[in-house]
């Protein structure tokens, strides 16, 4: 009993993990249709941040998130000025080469800065564990899980109680109609796609006290992201909380039940099913994907 | 001679590169390459031109395993690993917890790639003769892990007294943070190169590192152990990789360098020439006893290119150091730490 009481808490706070660095793929996919296939990278570069950040001026990592969310925030309005807005009313081809190549060019740039070593922290607050009864609990896995907790509650509150938030969503809904009401699209895209980026700044000063830094280090996290985006919904933010804290779930039990080694096959099994049986996901609405493809 | 350079991310580009410095740059000896499956690959192209490849880093058994003729290593092969561990488990980690062979229980926790199936192979093949009954072996994916609490929990079920690991990096720190967090000590944990071998390892866990052992080639052996011309040459080597590169050369550096060494001083030199049969004859000629070169192995070549003199060490991190700890004769400290103590006692 004490095992599986284990097993559940340590699956939720992975998915809390998982919820983290998906939600920033959600919301670009779901207010602009466009799938960032460099998200990962764009993560390791939120860690890389908060690991110098830590080195070289001892900044709590938890800190650093007030550093490293506006400078990904800065990061992703410069390159949606440069490179993703120029792709926007281009083919998805077109799209998936400049995301492609972008990822690349990444992993490269940060292969040549920081070479390819792994970096990790080592301070007490990140050893920290909590006993409650027979669990114990990481207290960087906890942390990370409440911030994606928080994270997650704000930007809902935000995109249906603001001004800019409604705007986002009427854009996502429809975009010639929010042009006719005065809404700017590029102005909307860009904060969107800054903000996704400004949320994987969060996420990387979250993950750097859990797992080492290197420079393909997304490569670890891009694809199980995808995973969670499509398995809640494409553009649901429920749904990415939903599918992210499933998969956690499964990826901890089905280690322990069945073997560690087998735990992707089980959780692409779950997810194969669940799209059979819900083609557009937990929370997704009919045709997202097509609207996509448009 | 001229020395032509090649850079080979991947296997396609090892075959490509290989085959222009073959055709192109007339080359007849190629020193590389350092990963197996770019060995693998190269290795097939050489073989076909008659050209020596003289692989100094990669461990996979089967690169000196197909009978080719024109491929020599110096280094030890991944089967090397298990062997190495068994000994020193018998002779010295048994008797110092008080248990016979038969009775001390070993778990293997391992990447499910090449490296650790290669690995765990030798190990349980090794442990069976020695009479060490393996309680349990684990396997998970080093890329796609982001967790290890199920994993953790599963040997604390098996709770063996020695736990093996065939760990990369990334995974090895997840390991050990994780194991620390759920309270998970095993009496004895013994690494197997990679992950327990890094720098990082002892950077990120500091006193945490402590008494974890890794089975490997060795970094910084016992200086009686060399002959004086090896340790002179090893003191040059610290020297001058360090005006060149401004850090100190890590364990792969060392490696190989002396290996390649073997080839420019021993080989080549006494050939005078890299006609790749003068030196393959000279390389099978070749008669250095242990520690005659800077990591303390001897050379002398097998048919199969594999050099039967090459050694592995137990090494034990120690303050922050990953002291030589087993063979004797290479030590430069004694084992401490076993057993291991709980995680709140340690110091």
């Amino acid at each position: 009993m004490d095992i599986v009481l284990q097993l559940l808490v340590s699956g939720v706070l992975l998915g809390g993990i998982y919820v983290l660095v998906s939600i920033g793929l959600t919301l670009v996919f779901g207010v602009m249709k466009i799938v960032n296939f460099a998200h990962g990278d764009f993560l390791m570069l939120g860690m890389f941040g908060a690991f110098f950040l830590f080195q070289s001026l001892g900044l709590n990592p938890y800190v650093s998130i007030f550093v490293m969310a506006p400078a990904l925030f800065l990061l992703g309005t410069i390159v949606y000025q440069t490179i993703v807005g120029r792709t926007i009313s281009r083919s998805p081809v077109v799209q998936i080469f400049a995301f492609i190549g972008l990822s690349v060019a990444l992993q490269n740039l940060a292969l040549v800065l920081f070479s390819a070593d792994y970096r990790a922290l080592n301070t007490p607050l990140v050893n920290k564990v909590f006993q409650v009864g027979p669990v114990h609990v990481s207290f960087a896995l906890l942390a990370a899980f409440l911030v994606a907790s928080i994270i997650t509650l704000l930007l809902f509150l935000f995109l249906h109680y603001t001004y800019t938030g409604k705007a986002i969503r009427s854009a996502s809904q429809d975009r010639f109609a929010a042009t006719l009401m005065g809404i700017s699209n590029q102005k909307i895209y860009r904060f969107t796609f800054a903000l996704g980026l400004g949320l994987l700044g969060i996420a990387g000063c979250l993950l750097i006290p859990i797992y080492s830094v290197y420079p393909t280090v997304g490569e670890q996290f891009a694809l199980i992201a995808f995973v969670v985006v499509v398995l809640g919904g494409l553009g649901s933010l429920p749904g990415a909380v939903a599918g992210g804290i499933l998969i956690g779930l499964i990826e901890t039990l089905s280690s322990y039940f069945i073997a560690p080694s087998m735990k992707q096959l089980v959780y692409f099994c779950v997810f194969i099913l669940i799209l059979i049986l819900r083609p557009n996901g937990l929370f997704g609405k009919p045709g997202a994907a097509e609207v996509a493809a448009e | 001679m001229e020395l032509v350079k090649a850079d080979i991310p991947d296997a396609t580009a090892a075959v490509n590169e290989v085959n222009r410095l073959i055709s192109q740059e007339k080359v007849k000896t190629i020193v590389g390459v350092y990963a197996s499956p770019l060995a693998m690959a190269a290795s097939e192209v050489t073989e076909r031109n008659k050209v020596v490849l003289w692989e100094v880093a990669a461990t996979d058994p089967r690169v000196t395993g197909r009978g080719y003729k024109y491929i020599f290593r110096p280094n030890p092969n991944a089967s090397s690993y298990g062997p190495a561990t068994i000994e020193f488990l018998t002779k010295e980690v048994a008797p110092k917890l008080g248990l016979q062979p038969s009775q001390m229980k070993l778990a293997i926790l391992r990447e499910d790639g090449d490296f650790g199936t290669g690995v765990t192979n030798a190990t349980k093949e090794a442990a069976q003769k020695a009479g060490i009954p393996v309680v349990g072996e684990i396997k998970y994916n080093a890329k796609t892990t982001n967790d290890m609490t199920s994993i953790i929990l599963q040997l604390k079920q098996l709770n063996p007294d020695v736990l093996d690991v065939v760990q990369y990096d990334t995974d090895a720190q997840l390991f050990w943070k994780q194991a620390k967090q759920l309270g998970y000590s095993p009496k004895v944990v013994i690494g197997n190169g990679a992950g327990q071998s890094s720098d990082n390892f002892g950077q990120t866990f500091g006193k945490d590192a402590n008494g974890v052992l890794d089975t490997s080639s060795a970094m910084v052996i016992n200086k009686q152990a060399l002959t004086p011309e090896a340790q002179q040459l090893e003191e040059q080597f610290f020297k001058r990789y360090k005006e060149k590169f401004g850090k100190e050369p890590d364990l792969i550096a060392k490696l190989a360098f002396s290996s390649a060494y073997v080839l420019f001083h021993d080989v080549l030199q006494k050939t005078g020439t890299t006609d790749s049969e003068k030196v393959r004859q000279q390389a099978l000629a070749l008669d250095l006893p242990v520690g005659s070169t800077p990591v303390g192995w001897g050379v002398k070549f097998g048919e199969d290119g594999q050099n039967t003199r090459a050694q592995m060490a137990v090494m034990q991190w120690q303050s922050g150091k990953l002291n030589v700890v087993y063979p004797e004769k290479f030590a430069v400290e004694k084992a401490i730490l076993i057993p291991l103590p709980a995680w709140n006692e340690r110091k």
